[in-house]
């Protein structure tokens, strides 16, 4: 009994970052259309960003600031120039993102060297309730995605480009029709998208070793994720998050722990198997 | 021919089609018509395999064909077209014919039939012009092309005259009826009541989803529940 | 009646003719000069290792038609039938891992490894295949071969008792000689290279004059259309993808003893990417196409020895640009690639 909430919160853990990742893909791939396979990128860039900002010095929380804002700024900038120009067409934008992914990839791996590097976390240790043991960099963790997740939904609830971005979700036109700006919440959903995969970064970085060639692993979770919870539905990528992570947690403990990353998959591909729609709703058409 | 059979459908909650029944014959020239929002293109998209009813029966030939995916009922002799003009625009005429033909239906047109029905619509000149660059009236002529050289005996048209011109819409309805006349079994649906009034030998009404009347043209004209339903809307109007 | 029937026989001879965009007569002889360029040049460099036999000229002989024949396959799947498979360096992996492991624990020699690494690379792609190909769109496949891609490489590093782990296995055999020909040597490692680059050029070239082709082309176009003509387009897609995979995985099998060493790292999405590169770049759909996008992004920088990161930079710029401004139908080049219209909807 122990053992399994001991691995439930685990899970939880290493879902709440899941859940920050595939927020912003739902968001910009739900609401913007855009199919931007180089938001993993974002991730990774986040948690350089924070290494450099903590290897000066300074401590985590500003390295994770900065990373969120640098990567909001990388969003906004690729948003303007490329992403702006696919925007009607979801496979070119595929096309761009693939050629923006090598060039990052790579840069960054020409500048920072493919070896590894490793945060110090900011907190050490672990913490004991009651029989249970938990990290305490992985609470923290916990702590700061649940933070930046209630946070975005009280922004979408109460900040009147939340409200925008919430009414662009139900209907583009009926958004327009309202006097939304389209292409102005596009870029800003863009913009936080990218910001939060920046923040997510910085948490990956807090726990894991940190390569050029990381961005792989959180894209694809992600995309799994923003799929699964429904595209464009805030609380169904948080959910398929947090399951996700449950069901990593489980399955390494009880099944195969060096198999971790394979169960997103094989869930993905029974839920295609049995979703008759697909994923991305009833939009798509069976041949 | 094709028998429909208590064929019902839903989106989410609503009902938009109810307990449809009914039955064409070989050779026959149908339309199908009814105001907007009557459930034609749910019918339609059942009838020919884009979608699965929620309950009832598609027969085709006396086959229980319900649910079959599209391409199994060009096999089987069914073909369509689509609303504006759908060909493969970076193809030429003749590849756009020849991918069409690669499949064959059961008891498929001789070859001198096709070349016969292809020579009426007149495509012979542009063989090898790009698809993408005839006038509109010839791409429908196109499009009903490519179904025929599936070898199906029974088309059915998605809103054929749509956007044509006068002339273009005489010359669709001219080779419509030759099509007709030489074998095929056609069914049209459009909201050019004009159009298809003067074309067929029989019009099925639907309404909100309910099959309403079926029979000839100038019968179905003349029933009140007919002109009730149409009241309101501009339908009885030319496009 | 006997008249039409001769305007359809000329007809079909129209349709053998490769399928051509709305580009200008020059830009059109350009291209084909390009595209006889480029085949010339391949001629070259493979006949090169024969006349030069220096080693380091077979090497690169080889290595270039290995890299080739993963551009000619991927063209089968992108190029043909217009999805986006992201897992092609995976597969390449999959052969090489695969052949290994048959050879070591199931006593097989390199020949025999072949016809069941085969099958299973064949059973791979459909199973990811067949779920994700039903729907139209393309993004679902490009999605799955992403995530599979990397569920391959993550399985290959972490077996370690089946695959070596992260580091590798070490692979100390060679091809058995067939027919006098020692396959072993460098030249014969080159000769077998280039006879699996030849083979999977002479499969593509078939099936595009093939009906399956046409009806391949005709889904690139317009799926839903084409399943309105009797086009099974799921079979269609997935056989296309399985053939792919299949000869990318026979390309993987050679270079395994090539290089004497496979690693999780050959299968990783840059490559896979790269390999989309390639054929962006070289013109996706075209028969040379792939060969010339592997000249120029795997044969130039080798020669000039840039390093392989920037060269991957550059590939990645290429990508962006090409994908923005290569105005649609520009010799067939993006118009073949992305395909507009009603149909490409999300």
């Amino acid at each position: 009994m122990l053992d399994f909430v001991q691995t439930s919160i685990d899970g939880l853990m290493v879902g709440g970052l899941y859940a920050t990742v595939a927020l912003g893909i739902t968001l910009v791939f739900g609401l913007v259309g855009i199919l931007n396979f180089a938001h993993g990128q974002s991730v990774m860039l986040g948690a350089y960003v924070t290494f450099f900002v903590v290897s000066a010095g300074y401590p985590f929380w500003l390295g994770a600031l900065f990373a969120a804002i640098a990567m909001g700024l990388f969003g906004a900038l690729l948003e303007r120039a490329v992403f702006r120009r696919t925007l009607g067409d979801p496979l070119a934008g595929l096309a761009v993102s693939l050629g923006i992914i090598m060039i990052v990839e790579n840069l960054a791996a020409a500048a920072f060297s493919p070896d590894p590097r490793f945060v110090d976390p900011p907190v050490s240790g672990s913490v004991q309730i009651g029989p249970l043991i938990l990290s305490s960099q992985r609470l923290l963790v916990l702590f700061v995605s649940v933070v930046l997740i209630g946070g975005f939904n009280l922004f979408l609830q109460r900040a009147t480009l939340g409200k925008a971005i919430r009414a662009m979700a139900q209907s583009r036109e009926g958004a327009a029709l309202v006097g939304v700006r389209v292409p102005m919440i596009s870029r800003a959903i863009f913009t936080i998208g990218s910001a939060l995969a920046g923040a997510a970064g910085a948490l990956y970085a807090s726990l894991f070793a940190i390569t050029p060639y990381m961005g792989a692993t959180p894209l694809t979770k992600g995309f799994i994720l923003a799929a699964l919870g429904g595209l464009g539905s805030v609380p169904g990528a948080i959910a398929a998050g947090f399951l996700l992570g449950l069901a990593e947690s489980f399955g390494s403990r009880y099944l195969s722990a060096s198999f971790r990353d394979g169960y997103g998959f094989i869930i993905l591909i029974f839920a295609l198997l049995f979703l008759p729609t697909g994923l991305f709703g009833a939009g798509k058409a069976r041949v | 021919m094709l028998r429909l059979e208590g064929i019902s459908h839903r989106f989410g909650g609503l009902e938009v089609l109810r307990n449809i029944d009914f039955s064409v014959s070989e050779r026959e020239l149908i339309g199908l018509i009814g105001p907007n929002g009557a459930g034609k293109t749910t019918l339609f998209n059942v009838i020919t395999g884009f979608v699965h009813p929620f309950a009832g029966k598609v027969h085709l030939r006396g086959k229980d064909v319900t649910g079959y995916p599209a391409h199994r009922l060009v096999r089987l002799g069914l073909a369509r077209t689509f609303q504006g003009a759908r060909v493969f625009a970076n193809m030429s005429i003749a590849e756009c014919l020849a991918v069409a033909r690669r499949k064959r239906a059961a008891d498929a047109m001789r070859v001198a039939e096709l070349d016969e029905i292809l020579g009426l619509l007149d495509l012979e000149k542009y063989m090898s012009d790009q698809a993408s660059s005839l006038p509109s009236g010839l791409i429908r002529l196109l499009g009903i092309a490519m179904a025929l050289s599936t070898g199906a005996r029974l088309l059915l048209l998605d809103e054929p005259a749509a956007g044509l011109s006068a002339e273009e819409t005489e010359v669709l309805q001219r080779s419509i009826r030759r099509l007709n006349q030489i074998g095929v079994t056609i069914v049209v649906v459009d909201h050019n009541l004009q159009f298809v009034m003067g074309l067929v030998s029989r019009a099925i009404v639907l309404d909100a989803g309910r099959l309403i009347a079926d029979g000839p043209p100038h019968a179905v004209t003349a029933e009140p529940h007919v002109i009730e339903a149409y009241i309101g809307g501009s339908d009885l109007a030319e496009d | 009646m006997t008249g039409k029937v001769d305007d359809l026989g000329r007809a079909a001879a129209v349709v053998r003719e490769p399928v051509r965009g709305g580009a200008s007569q020059k830009i059109l002889t350009l291209f084909s000069l390009v595209q006889f360029a480029g085949l010339l040049l391949l001629g070259l460099l493979l006949l090169a290792p024969l006349l030069y036999g220096s080693r380091y000229v077979v090497y690169l002989g080889t290595l270039l038609a290995l890299q080739a024949t993963l551009a000619v396959s991927l063209n089968i799947v992108m190029g043909y039938a217009g999805q986006f498979a992201l897992a092609h360096a995976a597969f390449y992996g999959f052969g090489a891992y695969a052949s290994a492991i048959f050879i070591r624990d199931y006593d097989m020699t390199f020949w025999s490894s072949l016809p069941p690494t085969a099958c299973l690379a064949a059973a791979l792609a459909a199973a990811v295949g067949y779920p994700s190909m039903r729907f139209t769109g393309g993004i679902h496949f490009a999605l799955i071969t992403f995530a599979f891609g990397e569920l391959l490489r993550l399985v290959a590093a972490n077996l370690h008792g089946l695959t070596g782990g992260p580091q590798g296995m070490q692979l100390s055999y060679a091809p058995v000689p067939v027919l006098g020909i020692d396959f072993g040597s460098a030249r014969g490692m080159y000769y077998l290279a280039a006879g699996v680059l030849a083979l999977s050029m002479i499969i593509a070239k078939l099936i595009r004059r093939s009906g399956f082709g046409r009806s391949l082309l005709a889904i690139r176009e317009d799926e839903v259309l084409a399943a309105s003509l009797g086009i099974d387009v799921t079979a269609h897609k997935v056989a296309a993808f399985s053939i792919a995979s299949v000869i990318a995985a026979m390309a993987g099998a050679v270079y395994g003893p090539f290089v004497g060493f496979v690693s999780p790292e050959m299968m990783s999405a840059s490559d896979s990417i790269s390999v989309v590169g390639m054929l962006i770049v070289g013109g996706i759909g075209t028969t040379s196409g792939p060969i010339i996008g592997t000249l120029v992004f795997v044969g130039l920088p080798e020669l000039l020895r840039v390093a392989k990161l920037y060269r991957l930079v550059v590939l990645g710029l290429i990508i962006v640009v090409t994908v923005l401004f290569v105005p649609k139908g520009l010799a067939g080049l993006f118009g073949r690639m992305i395909p507009t219209g009603p149909q490409r909807g999300r």
